[in-house]
């Protein structure tokens, strides 16, 4: 399989905004990004660059570069809501700037060093969605093979909205919708059940609502997962316009026992 | 008294099922010869008189004249001890008798009906009163019957009786006496139409990646048979039987779909000659729930022990 090139790169960012890039060994990481910067700033935004180290270094296209280990969760765990409000107060400084918002190239090397686990990192990603959307950035997180196990990869490819660089497409991906709703699209089973459990676990504890319109499948552990999530949240869940066969299995499974908080609706169309 | 080991006959002629009530197991017994009756079978009932009673009740709610089909010598109801007492001295079951007595049964009521199917729980009798090596010689006997005679045979015992860890290997001895063991909550399935029905095999690897491509196997096959209509509990079930393959029994494993009218029989055959148990997991549980979701989606599901293996098969209908 060809490796993809720069303006595959540029292409799926300017189309989606937050994108997962699966990089293998041997691919050129300095040139791809070196792109998406020259396109960033074309449009006028600003050019910021993370990876492990990159206190120290500043790759020549970045505006401004760092190691959000080190700078803002100071070595400590990864904390969402952190990250979070360094990136609205980010995107409002180059806005105040004069920019027209941002444009992220990170390599998510530096998350090793906060000690997360895979479903973290999924979790971290899911709700990064939504606040990629809301500032109507670029975000391209880099994942490096090297790095991660094939399983670990699957996992963040099913928390972004689109990919380039991977072999396999997510089989599922569950993705920002409107403010409180996620969508969930594709097949759920137990190759990726762990994914998703972290992920609808993180959409689940602040938002009330899945668009299941495009699920095509969910098993068994996937509704396991599902149920778990909410009855955790412990508040109104909506899941929308799931298959009638979604339905059937919920109470066949007694799914609804589980986590009666939970309604399944159906919008008219 | 030694017994020639009995193999199982072909698949879905010799079916067993553990029933946990006698509701349950006069419904069972029910649709099983109300089905045979209908299809204008004989039927042999070998029953207690409190089961026999259930299942002529089961069999006319369902429909059919049972006075008519006594009458016609297409319905035999027979005691269970006193059958049992035909064939049996002081040694045990004796098979020269066993071929007279329950072999003259069979052939007798093959000259009234079409086809013979029978209902026994001699086996079961023999069980509870403690007297297992007598429980399966006479399954062995069935089977060595079916050798010369036609007829599909259905078994039944109280889950009670057969339950607990002390009897584990006697009670894979009975599942390997049989061609399929019938699930709980299952119809009873018969195959008399062995090899007729349209049916389509692939292999998948010992993964959960390859569910999806199990699914994708399972959907195209029904698009082409016209029966896409029940892709969503199709693609259910094969997900759920494909799981424990790969999780219990970390084997490859193969699907195989068999189209059977408007419904179709999914079977997932894997290396693992363990037999699948459905859990019986307290709804708020955690826990495997596949086969009872398999049973929850499926008009009939069992099994089949394989020597190197086992089928796990369900039937999806609209």
């Amino acid at each position: 399989m060809s490796r993809p090139t720069s303006r595959d790169a540029v292409r799926v960012t300017r189309e989606a905004g937050h994108v997962c890039w699966v990089v293998e060994d041997g691919d050129d990481y300095a040139a791809v990004m070196d792109a998406l910067f020259a396109d960033g700033a074309s449009a006028g935004r600003k050019c910021v660059a993370f990876g492990p180290g990159f206190d120290a270094t500043r790759p020549p296209a970045a505006a401004i570069a760092a190691d959000p280990a080190v700078a803002f969760l100071r070595g400590g765990a990864l904390e969402p809501a952190t990250m979070f409000a360094m990136f609205r107060e980010q995107d409002a400084l180059a806005r105040s700037e004069g920019y027209d918002g941002l444009c992220v190239v990170a390599d998510m090397d530096w998350v090793g060093a906060t000690g997360a686990t895979a479903g973290d990192v999924v979790a971290f990603e899911l709700l990064l969605d939504a606040v990629v959307k809301e500032l109507a950035a670029h975000v391209v997180c880099a994942y490096r093979r090297s790095t991660h196990a094939d399983r670990d990869v699957l996992g963040v490819l099913c928390v972004h909205p689109a990919a380039f660089g991977a072999a396999e497409e997510a089989p599922f991906t569950l993705v920002a919708a409107e403010p409180g709703c996620w969508r969930l699209s594709g097949e759920v089973d137990l190759a990726t059940a762990s994914a998703f459990g972290a992920a609808v676990g993180a959409a689940l504890a602040g938002g009330t609502a899945i668009d299941a319109t495009a699920l095509t499948f969910i098993d068994v552990a996937g509704l396991r997962a599902l149920a778990k999530a909410a009855k955790a949240a412990a508040h109104p869940v909506e899941i929308r316009n799931a298959r009638p066969a979604v339905g059937r299995w919920w109470s066949a499974g007694h799914f609804d026992l589980v986590a009666p908080n939970v309604t399944l609706t159906r919008r008219a169309s | 008294m030694a017994v020639a080991a009995g193999l199982p006959v072909e698949p879905h002629r010799h079916l067993v099922s553990f029933y946990d009530s006698d509701g349950e197991l006069a419904a069972l017994a029910g649709a099983f010869l109300a089905d045979g009756l209908r299809a204008g079978e004989a039927a042999v009932v070998v029953a207690t008189p409190e089961h026999a009673a259930a299942f002529e009740a089961a069999v006319a709610g369902a429909g059919v004249d049972t006075a008519a089909a006594v009458a016609a010598g297409r319905l035999v109801m027979l005691d269970a001890d006193e059958t049992l007492a035909r064939f049996t001295g002081p040694d045990g079951a004796d098979p020269a008798l066993f071929d007279a007595v329950i072999g003259g049964l069979v052939r007798g009521a093959a000259a009234r009906g079409s086809a013979v199917r029978v209902f026994g729980e001699m086996v079961a009798l023999l069980w509870e009163r403690g007297d297992v090596v007598g429980a399966l010689d006479v399954e062995a006997l069935w089977n060595a019957l079916s050798g010369h005679a036609d007829f599909t045979l259905l078994c039944a015992y109280p889950s009670a009786a057969v339950a607990g860890g002390e009897r584990a290997a006697d009670l894979e001895h009975v599942c390997r006496l049989h061609s399929d063991v019938l699930g709980s909550g299952s119809r009873p399935v018969v195959d008399a139409r062995l090899g007729d029905g349209e049916s389509a095999e692939r292999a998948f690897g010992a993964s959960p990646d390859t569910l999806r491509h199990a699914r994708a196997f399972v959907a195209s096959t029904l698009d082409e048979w016209g029966l896409y209509a029940l892709v969503d509990d199709c693609q259910l079930v094969v997900t759920e039987l494909a799981v424990n393959a790969v999780t219990h029994a970390g084997s490859e494993f193969a699907v195989v779909l068999t189209r059977d009218g408007d419904g179709v029989r999914i079977a997932v055959r894997d290396g693992d000659v363990r037999a699948p148990r459905l859990r019986r997991a307290a709804w708020t549980a955690e826990g495997g729930r596949g086969l009872s979701m398999v049973a929850a989606v499926s008009s009939a599901w069992g099994h089949r022990l394989l020597d190197s293996g086992k089928v796990v098969w369900a039937e999806v209908r609209a």
